[in-house]
């Protein structure tokens, strides 16, 4: 099907090809133009991110185990709460697979030598980190909003808010530059003959992405701006004491964070749609309609962020509309789960750790969308909004969903980034770990929700403190298969196995090049013939 | 988010490693229109809220705007109008080979702006003046928060204008390479849309 | 606490509608959730590739557009469905009860403060009579809270400059809990009520005893105050109109706007009317009036719109004056400096105590016990007393000095309590000293 296939023979001296990796010392990391290596820098950032809000979350469950003020103060679990939430969001979730995985596999996928503007790139990263060094020097004085910053308690708490606004400002600039890349990228830099129906399903999602991030975030980052300047120069839109109105920051908010869940989710889909093919060995199923299902997801998105304000006094006009907006979303998202089925349908199906990732995805993703049911049910939601119910939904959707998917792509990948195989003994020991302890987490919350826990609550009526308990303790179970899997990892970097060119037999262009692949990318550009998905046939 | 189109120009030059001349330019074009959607949003969330306090508030509105200097806000719209059309001969030029007279228009655009950003001076002072701060009514809120992020916009423009006329002087733009100049044009053509829209807005309601 | 998930039958009619809604979700969705993991486990096991055996075969199956249609267009019903659904339950949570008892509800750093009809308030504490239901008027005097009953299956927010609405109907007699559901600051988990549902009968007797103490009916305050506003210049009670429209039977009714729409002259019309005469003029009249912002609070604003209420002809109970009662309201004072008995008061409703003990246990904030003249460390080592002009300063300025290892929490209330009140509440400190 293509001329650069590899033949199957593993390089002939004792040590890996480094490829992309050859230049050593700091410097080439800091000013590399190479989307890999930029790719390399965002991964190990959010990664780091995802651990210590990782840490942050194990904090609240201990708290929690108790239903009074005990081990620390209501102040401290609300400066933890807030913690683990704005870490994981906007310096984890967001990022992590877009950022991270996005540079390093969207050149790669449509055999291109680099994104269309690398200086931008890594001026990106750049902002990225000066973000997060601002937001770190705001948390001197300990941030008490919650991650959603809802006015006029963000207004008037002695915490820094104004600072913290301004590193997330810079961290929505990154974004929005990283998207804008990758639209021009994948609009321009397709290899010869890789048409829009020939690229990659992640391409697809990478797409559908890019826009959200483009169109949402400078939304958030007024919002963001015009809460600063509420507190440095009194501007009173959200203050209700000069006018204003404290749910308009809701409506900015949500305008921009409830699209930004799909920058979450649709990458974490789009490597779900190359994972299930190569592992089922089976062409992927309803190709069209996952890539176009994609685009709808982005599209519907924008017009659906009423549904986290149905309580506020909403007139009920706009609420019924919202509502039934919010349903519109589900509809490409059954759309894609069905044809994943259909894929594995009649495969040749191995359980390598990538794929094992996948199916759970699948699985936790399946509970998390048919949890959403209830959330846009109006008469529904008005009960477990701003409860227990919701908090599990969401981490069924971004946990169950987006980790999984970027742990699908992280096993995936691996060989290719780093030219090592992970150990599979490993990968599924951690794997069998978070699977239960996520499930013992998360599900008990959800009947924690619908029982009337609110959210955000640092002592708790002591009837639900069984339940609490079990949570906890599925956090530590969750929190140890985390700990095995990083293990994985650093032991692979200095030990692993060489991994060969193309490990998994996948047919995408990011295989047909060496693991690692070198700062080319290609030798030669491909040309491509056929879509990626040419699986079928006789196996061995 | 200014520094993008000045982040474009040197980087497309260095691009024929991956792109051809041609790709380049259209990447870069694209990325620039891209661009300025995301600056349409930025300043969307603004606008909304005027569209929402104008209808909550529109005796606010009126009475406000009556404190605002229609003149010195007309004379403003006209320096910026001015200097679209230089920054449009300068393409011009420059598309005609024409090096020494890009740099005259682009010096003139650079000029015009600082008059814009001068005028702009005078009126917030003589507002402080009269106790009229961002945190005195809403309608003032809008004003001070809509002005002052287009001259941000303003500023960064005349870094983004500055750097092309520092560049065209090493010689570096040409009749058959002026993508930079095109890209760093339609932004400052975007500038120059935001203060039309404005002008009327804050300065001629009701 | 009564829980309804224990005691199996529903607090309220909304309990029973909300629960019924759940288990149609939860029902059609398991059935989906069954379908597809079970699929998903199926296919696992069934094509897996065996070890050892002969290299599979797979088919080159890339879509099938029947299937893909039935894959859209049944979520797509099934959406519908709960789409319709949801709407119901929540038009009728949203349809406005007849002859509903308004209360208003006001959240507060942090504690609930409710204000019947007849002048009487109440902190953390909703009574009601089983049977009838209730209008709870819903506004915030700082940030955003949320009114939580989960027995009642209802929320609804509460929001600084606009009030919000939630029926309530009280079926079964019992205490449930009511929860603040929006994230409020440090004592937010405790900001907690209780809704006492009693037999009419018991809420009666209650009542009575209750308004022995009470003031001027809430309608009265507002009577009172708009003489003094100067409202009743432009606007007739009946009769010959004047500049604006007649205040008798204007709440409530359908009035036609001068842009062309019509507008319900509910709370949150007057309300904002009040605040920003010229955003909703009515049709026929000048838009003259002035603002009242600033000049009216919201809680006056509140006592205005009951007193509109009781002209237009809405149900208004009307307290029985005893003038008797004052002289026992007196005697109870004497027993305290009338100032510190006031500051109490205070405390107790500005939520002060929802931080401070007065035992000495350590919350939130320094206990009161033994505050007043102690010697504190602050935040950066230097040392103050308590006196007078600290405690003065600490409570219209929390954050200029904050004792040492204490959260810089606690809410400014510069503005907000007036100079009486707070040396009421430094009377109050005074008598903790012990």
């Amino acid at each position: 099907m293509r001329d650069t296939t590899w033949n199957g023979e593993q390089p002939q001296n004792g040590d890996a090809p480094r490829g992309y990796l050859e230049a050593k010392g700091i410097w080439a990391w800091v000013y590399t133009l190479d989307h890999k290596r930029i790719g390399v820098l965002y991964l190990y950032t959010t990664l780091f991110f995802f651990l210590v809000g990782g840490l942050f979350g194990l904090l609240i469950r201990i708290k929690l185990l108790f239903p009074g003020q005990h081990i620390f103060t209501n102040q401290t679990y609300n400066v933890l709460f807030t913690m683990h939430g704005a870490l994981m969001i906007f310096l984890f979730v967001i990022p992590a697979i877009p950022s991270g995985l996005g540079n390093f596999f969207i050149p790669l996928h449509i055999g291109a030598r680099d994104v269309a503007f690398p200086r931008l790139n890594l001026l990106s990263y750049w902002v990225f980190v000066a973000g997060i060094l601002v937001i770190l020097f705001s948390l001197v004085r300990p941030m008490d909003t919650g991650w959603t910053f809802y006015t006029p308690y963000s207004a008037q708490t002695a915490a820094d808010v104004t600072t913290l606004s301004f590193g997330i400002f810079l961290i929505g600039m990154s974004s929005i530059l990283t998207g804008l890349n990758f639209l021009v990228t994948i609009h321009k830099l397709r290899a010869p003959g890789m048409t829009w129906h020939r690229m990659p399903l992640f391409i697809w999602s990478m797409y559908a992405t890019s826009i959200i991030q483009v169109l949402a975030t400078p939304v958030v980052g007024i919002t963001f701006l015009l809460l600063a300047m509420e507190r440095v120069l009194g501007v009173g839109f959200f203050d209700p004491a000069k006018g204003g109105d404290p749910i308009l920051f809701q409506h900015f908010f949500w305008f921009y964070s409830h699209p930004v869940v799909y920058v979450m989710i649709l990458p974490a889909m789009g490597i779900i749609s190359e994972v299930i093919p190569v592992f089922s060995r089976k062409p992927i199923f309803g190709y069209r309609a996952i890539a176009y299902s994609s685009v709808a997801i982005a599209a519907f998105g924008f017009f659906v962020w009423g549904h986290h304000m149905f309580v506020t006094g909403m007139s009920a006009t706009a609420a019924i509309i919202f509502s039934l907006l919010t349903y519109s979303v589900a509809i490409p998202t059954a759309i894609k789960v069905f044809n994943w089925l259909a894929t594995m349908y009649r495969g040749s199906i191995t359980f390598e750790s990538p794929m094992l990732y996948a199916l759970t995805f699948i699985f936790l993703f399946v509970v998390g969308g048919l949890t959403g049911m209830y959330l846009g049910a109006l008469g529904a939601d008005i009960h477990v909004h701003d409860t227990y119910f919701i908090v599990a939904h969401f981490h069924y959707t971004m946990v169950g969903g987006t980790v999984m998917g970027l742990l699908a792509a992280v096993h995936y990948w691996f060989p290719k980034m780093t030219g090592r195989m992970l150990s599979e003994t490993m990968a599924r020991r951690a794997w069998l770990l978070m699977f239960i302890g996520f499930n013992v987490t998360f599900f008990t919350q959800f009947i924690l929700g619908f029982e009337g826990m609110p959210r955000r609550y640092a002592e708790y009526p002591a009837q639900y403190q069984t339940l609490n308990i079990v949570s906890t303790v599925g956090s530590w179970v969750l929190a140890t298969g985390v700990l095995i899997m990083f293990a994985n990892f650093v032991r692979t970097l200095f030990r692993g196995a060489p991994a060969p060119p193309n490990p998994w037999k996948a047919r995408s262009l990011e295989w047909q090049t060496g693991s690692p692949p070198p700062t080319e990318n290609f030798e030669e550009i491909p040309t491509v013939t056929d879509w990626p998905y040419g699986y079928a046939g006789r196996q061995t | 988010m200014s520094g993008q189109s000045t982040h474009q120009g040197p980087g497309a030059a260095g691009h024929e490693a991956h792109m051809d001349p041609a790709t380049a330019r259209e990447a870069a074009t694209l990325g620039i229109w891209t661009f300025l959607a995301t600056e349409v949003l930025l300043f969307g969330g603004l606008f909304t809220a005027y569209i929402i306090y104008r209808i909550k508030y529109p005796q606010l509105f009126y009475e406000d705007h009556l404190k605002l200097d229609r003149v010195l806000g007309a004379v403003n719209t006209v320096v910026l109008i001015g200097s679209s059309l230089t920054v449009a001969l300068g393409i011009a030029a420059i598309r005609k080979g024409k090096v020494g007279l890009l740099q005259l228009y682009l010096s003139l655009t650079i000029l015009l702006a600082g008059v814009f950003l001068g005028i702009k001076y005078v009126e917030y002072t003589a507002k402080f003046h009269h106790g009229l701060f961002p945190d005195t009514d809403i309608f003032f809120s809008l004003y001070f928060m809509l002005t002052g992020l287009h001259g941000i916009h303003v500023l960064a423009g005349m870094a983004a204008l500055g750097t092309v006329l520092f560049l065209a002087g090493r010689g570096r733009y040409s009749e058959s390479y002026h993508t930079p100049v095109e890209i760093t044009g339609l932004y400052w053509h975007f500038v120059d849309l935001v203060w039309i829209y404005l002008f009327p807005l804050l300065y001629l309601v009701g | 606490m009564a829980n309804a998930y224990a005691l199996g039958e529903a607090a309220s009619r909304t309990t029973g509608q909300v629960d019924t809604l759940f288990l149609f979700i939860t029902v059609v969705s398991l059935f989906f959730f069954l379908l597809v993991e079970g699929l998903l486990i199926y296919f696992a096991i069934k094509y897996r590739r065996r070890k050892g055996a002969e290299a599979a075969e797979t088919p080159d199956i890339r879509g099938n557009l029947f299937l893909e249609t039935v894959w859209t267009l049944i979520p797509t019903i099934v959406v519908a469905s709960f789409f319709y659904y949801g709407y119901l339950v929540f038009r009728d949570i949203r349809t406005p009860s007849p002859g509903a008892t308004d209360i208003h509800a006001v959240g507060r750093q942090w504690l609930f403060e409710f204000r019947y009809p007849d002048g009487r308030t109440s902190i953390n504490e909703l009574r009601v009579p089983a049977g009838s239901p209730v209008k709870l008027i819903l506004s915030s005097d700082d940030v955003i809270h949320s009114f939580y009953v989960p027995d009642y299956r209802l929320k609804e927010d509460m929001v600084p400059g606009q009030y919000n609405t939630l029926y309530l109907h009280p079926d079964r007699e019992g205490t449930y809990p009511i929860l603040c559901a929006e994230y409020c600051g440090v004592a937010h988990s405790t900001m907690r009520a209780e809704l006492i549902v009693m037999e009419p009968g018991a809420y009666a007797a209650w009542r009575e005893k209750k308004e022995a103490s009470a003031g001027q009916s809430l309608a009265e305050q507002g009577k009172a105050l708009a003489e003094k506003s100067g409202c009743l210049g432009c606007h007739a009670l009946e009769g010959k109109e004047k500049i604006g429209p007649n205040f008798g039977q204007g709440f409530g009714r359908k009035v036609l706007l001068a842009d062309g729409t019509s507008v319900t002259a509910d709370e949150e019309y007057i309300r904002e009317s009040i605040y920003d005469p010229g955003a909703k003029v009515v049709k026929g009249y000048p838009a003259v009036m002035p603002t009242f912002k600033g000049s009216l609070s919201p809680d006056e604003v509140g006592a205005i719109i009951a007193y509109l209420k009781s002209l237009s002809g809405e149900k208004e109970r009307e307290p029985e004056k005893e003038g008797e009662k004052a002289v026992e309201k007196e005697a109870r004072e004497g027993k305290e400096a009338p100032s510190a008995h006031k500051g109490k008061e205070l405390a107790e409703t500005l939520g002060c105590l929802a931080c401070h003990s007065i035992d000495g246990s350590v919350r939130a904030g320094p206990s009161f016990q033994g505050l007043f003249g102690r010697q504190v460390e602050l935040e950066g080592g230097e040392k103050a007393t308590a006196d007078e002009a600290y405690l003065r300063e600490s409570i219209n300025l929390p954050r200029a000095k904050v004792v040492k290892g204490y959260p810089n929490v606690m809410p400014e209330f510069k503005g907000k309590i007036s100079e009486e009140d707070l040396s009421a509440l430094i009377a109050y400190l005074k008598t903790l000293k012990q």
